[in-house]
């Protein structure tokens, strides 16, 4: 595989080169918040993590406490509509950002400057690049433009990246694929969740097989977890290499490399960029730094952003730690297993035993006779906690086959997640997540408390 | 090749040090323009500014050190 370079200088560089480099830049940035903002000042002088006291990376991660989306909110509501933490003056700022309120907390709101918007995109046109994304390629995005991060960054990256953008996120599915085809996108933009209405629409309303009817080759993901087999259902499906990257409304954060989300029969990796970057994976209880091949929330600290910077910006995202050597590409760069990031708030802990719905995913979509499913955990009568799981099939599937199909998912679901779960046939139309922006909720967790 | 430094410190990305030279000489040179009172013209030097100033990002350089 052709080796791909975004930023040659820091692909090639020893590690030991690059982490002088992000020490420098962690320096820096401190000062600069420091110096810039009330938020800051105060919590580093309470903390006695003032910038002259911080000498090293070592200093840094004992000194400055962890902030959480809860400290932005307050921050928010106390000096609205910025935060204290806005270190430009507001007629420098070209863009704001807000979460999606999904979380039932508040909307984080984070702003940007010209540079800001450069540097993200950037990034994203990193992973672009390494997925072999080339001026001239046309692209389809799934995901409509709003207030929401990555929907302005992806917009605006792919003008960055000279190709041809199909902006497809406000058209419903038929739209979307009828515009693919007629300009022949070759790349496509979407969750994984969507991937999968889009490919049911394609099937089912325009008789598709879209691996063969459309010219797609190349998928970007991102925004849920997945397993191995899922992506290796989804490439196949599609006939195209899946490639994986990960932000939030914090930054663009990483990326795959020329190796995609699966590789040589194993996830792939998404790397960090240390340059960029001070990412941390800490565990969620003891904050301390977890060991490579171990699950801990994602912590950053991005470096060099200007309007509304974070210092050890706790994600509440989980994911796999990898060490750079894993991936064999050569980039001196550590890295996240792909499909291991998922929300920590998204985690369910029925009779004991933790599981992300993704995992389910994984079980009852290996079956090619399933269109979608919902999960539901309640109290029972004893004040047990039952799991039940409503299966809706795809249409041709015989009904005399679907009794057997819901015992073996059953089987499979207990033997791969720990868990007895009661596998019924929906006799409703289950939702369906075809906005690519709504995140799947397939589980409903309606426990009495 | 090797880390570029000033005053014994580390500054950029190893082998950068003649293109964060460069992109610092563009930014000295345009920013004056980005206060000029022809709007359209301060838009381009803005945006100039902007891609300079996080190109030296990447190379992990500070606009001026």
């Amino acid at each position: 595989m052709q080796r791909v370079y975004a930023n040659k200088a820091a692909e090639t560089a020893s590690r030991e080169e690059v982490e002088a480099v992000q020490w420098q830049k962690v320096r820096r940035h401190l000062e600069y918040v420091y110096e810039r903002s009330p938020f800051y000042r105060q919590r580093l002088d309470a903390a006695g993590a003032r910038p002259d006291k911080v000498r090293s990376l070592a200093d840094f991660q004992a000194a400055v406490p962890l902030m959480r989306k809860t400290d932005v909110l307050e921050d928010l509501e106390a000096n609205p509509p910025y935060g204290s933490r806005l270190c430009v003056s507001p007629d420098q700022l070209v863009q704001v950002t807000m979460t999606g309120g999904t979380s039932g907390v508040g909307q984080e709101v984070y702003a940007q400057t010209a540079a800001d918007v450069v540097r993200a995109t950037t990034i994203y046109a990193q992973g672009c690049a390494y997925a072999s994304i080339e001026p001239g390629d046309v692209v389809a995005s799934t995901w409509p433009v709003g207030v929401t991060a990555g929907s302005q960054w992806i917009f605006a990256s792919y003008q960055r990246q000279h190709v041809l953008l199909l902006a497809l996120g406000i058209y419903d599915s038929l739209t979307k694929l009828n515009i693919m085809r007629r300009f022949g996108a070759r790349i496509l933009t979407a969750t994984p969740s969507y991937l999968m209405q889009l490919e049911a629409t394609a099937r089912t309303e325009l008789g598709w097989n879209v691996a063969e009817d459309l010219p797609v080759d190349r998928i970007l993901i991102s925004t849920e977890g997945f397993s191995m087999g899922r992506a290796e259902t989804l490439e196949r499906t599609w006939g195209a290499k899946l490639y994986e990257w990960y932000g939030a409304t914090q930054g663009v954060l990483t990326a795959n490399c020329e190796h995609g989300a699966l590789y040589e029969g194993k996830l792939g990796m998404l790397h960090l960029y240390p340059h960029m970057a001070l990412m941390e994976t800490l565990h969620p209880e003891t904050h301390e730094p977890v060991s490579y091949g171990e699950e801990g929330e994602v912590v950053v600290t991005l470096l060099g952003v200007e309007a509304s910077p974070l210092l050890r910006f706790a994600t509440g995202d989980k994911a796999r730690l990898l060490p750079a050597e894993e991936c064999g590409c050569g980039r001196p760069y550590d890295g996240f297993q792909s499909g291991s990031i998922a929300r920590y708030d998204d985690m369910l802990k029925v009779r004991g035993v933790s599981f992300w719905p993704y995992m389910t995913d994984q079980v009852i979509f290996d079956d090619a006779t399933v269109e979608n499913y919902q999960g539901t955990v309640t109290t029972a009568d004893d004040g047990g906690e039952e799991l039940t799981v409503e299966v809706e099939f795809v249409a041709d599937t015989p009904t005399a086959a679907r009794p057997k199909r819901l015992e073996e998912l059953a089987a499979a679901l207990r033997s791969s997640i720990g868990l007895r779960m009661r596998v019924v046939e929906a006799t409703r139309k289950l939702p369906e997540f075809t906005d690519v922006q709504s995140k799947a909720k397939r589980w409903l967790d309606q426990r009495s408390r | 090749m090797s880390t570029a430094k000033e005053g014994g410190r580390v500054v950029a990305l190893p082998g950068t040090d003649e293109t964060v030279g460069a992109l610092r000489q563009v930014l000295a040179l345009v920013e004056p323009l980005a206060q000029q009172e022809s709007v359209l013209l301060r838009a381009y030097a803005l945006t100039v500014v902007a891609e300079t100033r996080a190109a030296l990002d990447h190379l992990g350089a500070a606009p001026v050190e």
